[in-house]
């Protein structure tokens, strides 16, 4: 029976590939494996909450806790599952491709796919949260867990953390094909890189205004500064941010460029 | 522009970018983008082309094509904040979904399978054709522990292939055995894949487990029948030992000691349910604490497997959820470009006949489960699908207590559907999963050829469930009746 318990038997999913994770890949795995401890807790919150219920204690703050467990920890799950490149995918052709061939399929569907997604959430429920937090929001029930803010919050900041096991999983296949320079990560996550300077630019610009208005002058307005205004050329609008964005991005891929040349320079 | 033009006599502009984007995603699939990630990339190019392209210019586009406004903007996507949070975290019903994968991980182990397999071989050992039998059995038993198809498959492949072989079993009897055993696992409760299509067609997922019960039975049951027939009509293929040890009480005993335990883990997780003790996500946290107590029972359960099995469920949960997040974006651009109301006019303009309708839908799922796994299918076809279901007033018997029969019984059928999908040559996943783990000498011909019966079987029992609809209603109102 020795094969048998060889074959089923579990390895742990951090540790496949170890050699190869950087220091964004660890720190994901890191923090996985403590948030893995969160579906024991969960087991033990839910079988409690049978319990107490069915003796006459009916806790509803457990009702609640079962799925704060289970939301933080599946968000961490996606982010785990990046690094270790578990996430499905139609195998059929892929397995016959050549390695290098293999880390630019990977490379494509990291930086210029799914990023740009995380991105996007990452913004959406910023001010998703932020208003959570503003209005101190609380549970449906009258003794659910009160705080909701906190896990709208942590919802938030799960899109950081899938964006940088994202990224260290592009670094780390990036690797395989060069020497992975500063400027050769900005320019191959090209639709990313755009991306992530101008939410910088923006609200870079947005908070530079906020703060250098008077008091009585309310977010909307700043909204409708002229920065943010649009420039059209017939029926196309390209706001002024996103042109500042293109130069932007080429001046920071271009600097890191010269930047590595000196630096090899000089050796 | 001629182009269009040309397009434009036979679909309008939407038409033709919804189906422009189901084909940029499956060529992202097939060149080995994960699923997740082609879902989002192929949402976010059309949202950036409506955005860029086609609504700023529509103007221009309906002087040659039919098209209606997407208004995807920017600012418009702030909705995707409460869709993500509503349904991907607070949702009481996916919180079963990593207790049960969970469940399966401990169940797998905790040694009950190979338990049985081994005090089961004795006990029926001496007949002909207890092995294939033994392996059913186990594979109904430990459906429970599965609904990642790949991992009871292996298991069973592993466990039971080289007993059949040195027994002188038919390789295509045994192979096609284990590979049937193997996918029931998907159908019968406690089943992951029930979860996410409880959550996908807005059922209530006790429904469905107990829904699933008869239908899954009734197929083992005709498992069961199949191989005893066989096993008389022609013995040479599965021969019994030449010597076999007398079957004493000890014997029995055993058998009951290993069966017992997992079998009142089922029964605790749907007797929970049944008995109102529970809902059934609180079923799936009983479901993982009784299996964590089985392996520790069979001396198992030690820090490490606790670690490992709870790592690994993160990284299955965090799979199955990306698709999730995924899937909200996809469905989100889709709709604006209008393709439920194009998807849903062209399957219903289809047949007039509503049930032949629903029989198009089984089949295409069934051309889908070739390509992909029951996760992608469950996620993106069923909730388009599930309006379709809803207006096509199909007479299924919800005796006063099941809310949507029809959708009940829709999402059993496309269960055993999607299950006969992967046994079916050429390109079943179960099949390619066996062959990972056969001996030298067992070739996927044999494996083809083993299966063929068993597809038959299963287009049977699809048959049975097609034409009695209420084996599906009945056991869901019994249960939640008064």
């Amino acid at each position: 029976m020795e094969p048998v318990e060889d074959i089923i038997k579990l390895s742990d999913p951090g540790e496949v590939g170890r050699d190869e994770h950087n220091r964004g890949d660890r720190f994901i795995v890191q923090l996985s494996n403590v948030v893995a401890w969160l579906f024991p807790t969960l087991m033990i919150a839910i079988c409690s909450q049978v319990v107490l219920r069915s003796s006459g204690m009916n806790q509803a703050w457990l009702d609640d806790l079962q799925w704060w467990l289970y939301g933080s920890a599946v968000l961490v799950g996606i982010a785990y599952a990046v690094t270790n490149n578990a996430h499905v995918r139609v195998d059929i052709f892929f397995d016959n491709y050549k390695e290098d061939k293999k880390s630019r399929i990977e490379i494509f569907g990291l930086v210029w796919l799914a990023l740009p997604f995380i991105i996007l959430c990452w913004d959406v429920t910023v001010h998703y949260a932020i208003a959570s937090v503003a209005a101190d929001e609380g549970s449906d029930s009258p003794n659910g867990l009160h705080n909701l803010w906190i896990l709208k919050v942590v919802m938030n900041l799960s899109f950081v953390v899938i964006g940088v096991a994202i990224w260290s999983a592009y670094v780390r296949f990036l690797n395989k094909l060069t020497e992975p320079a500063l400027w050769k990560q900005l320019l191959f996550a090209f639709p990313s890189t755009m991306f992530l300077i101008n939410l910088v630019i923006f609200y870079v610009i947005w908070w530079f205004l906020r703060l250098t208005s008077p008091a009585d002058i309310n977010n909307r307005q700043i909204g409708r500064h002229p920065i943010f205004d649009s420039y059209e050329i017939g029926v196309e609008e390209i706001p002024y941010t996103i042109m500042i964005t293109v130069v932007v991005t080429f001046l920071v891929i271009g600097l890191a460029y010269l930047r590595d040349r000196a630096s090899h320079a000089r050796y | 522009m001629f182009l269009l033009e040309f397009l434009g006599q036979f679909m309008t502009l939407n038409e033709f970018a919804v189906l422009a984007m189901f084909l940029v995603f499956i060529f992202l699939l097939f060149r080995g983008i994960p699923v997740a990630y082609a879902l989002v990339g192929v949402s976010l190019i059309f949202a950036l082309i409506a955005e860029i392209l086609l609504d700023p210019n529509r103007a221009a586009f309906r002087d040659i094509i039919e098209f209606d406004r997407t208004g995807i903007d920017y600012q418009r996507l702030q909705v995707l904040s409460g869709r993500l949070f509503g349904n991907i975290v607070k949702n009481p019903v996916l919180v079963a979904l990593p207790m049960f994968i969970f469940m399966g991980l401990m169940l797998d182990q905790s040694g009950v399978a190979q338990r049985m397999m081994q005090s089961m071989q004795k006990l029926f050992g001496g007949l002909r054709g207890g092995l294939s039998l033994t392996v059913m059995l186990i594979g109904i038993i430990l459906a429970a522990s599965t609904g990642v198809i790949g991992a009871s498959v292996t298991l069973l492949g592993v466990m039971a292939l080289p007993a059949m072989m040195a027994q002188n079993y038919s390789k295509p009897i045994a192979t096609g055995t284990i590979a049937s055993a193997g996918t029931l696992g998907i159908l019968i409760p406690p089943s992951i894949m029930l979860v996410i299509m409880s959550d996908q067609l807005a059922i209530s997922l006790g429904d469905l487990f107990m829904g699933a019960l008869f239908p899954g039975l009734i197929l083992g049951a005709l498992y069961i029948v199949f191989i005893v027939t066989y096993g008389l009509i022609n013995p040479k293929a599965m021969p019994a030992p030449p010597t076999t040890d007398e079957v004493g009480w000890d014997v029995v005993k055993d058998v009951l000691l290993a069966v017992v335990p997992p079998m009142f883990l089922i029964l605790l997780v749907l007797g929970s349910i049944f008995g109102g003790i529970a809902t059934p996500t609180e079923a799936s946290g009983l479901g993982a604490l009784g299996a964590t107590l089985l392996a520790l029972a069979n001396g198992k359960l030690n820090y490490k497997v606790l670690k490992e099995v709870s790592r690994s469920t993160l990284n299955t949960s965090g799979y199955i959820v990306g698709i999730f997040l995924a899937a909200n974006f996809f469905a989100l651009v889709m709709r604006r470009y209008g393709g439920d109301e194009i998807i849903q006019g062209y399957v219903t303009s289809a047949f007039s006949d509503p049930y032949m309708i629903v029989l198009f839908i089984l089949f295409i799922i069934f051309l889908l489960g070739f390509l992909l796994d029951w996760i992608e299918i469950t996620i993106i076809i069923m909730p388009l699908m599930l309006p379709i279901i809803q207006g096509l007033e199909l007479a299924v018997p919800g005796f006063d207590q099941v809310r949507d029969p029809a959708v009940v019984w829709f999402a059993i059928l496309v269960a055993v559907t999607l299950q006969t999908s992967f046994l079916t040559p050429p390109v079943g996943f179960a099949l390619f999963y066996l062959k990972g783990v056969c001996p030298p000498g067992v070739s996927l011909g044999h494996i083809y050829r083993g299966i063929i019966p068993f597809v038959m079987l299963q287009l049977l029992g699809l048959f049975i469930v097609f034409q009695f609809p209420a084996l599906t209603t009945w056991l869901p109102a019994i249960a939640y009746g008064d």
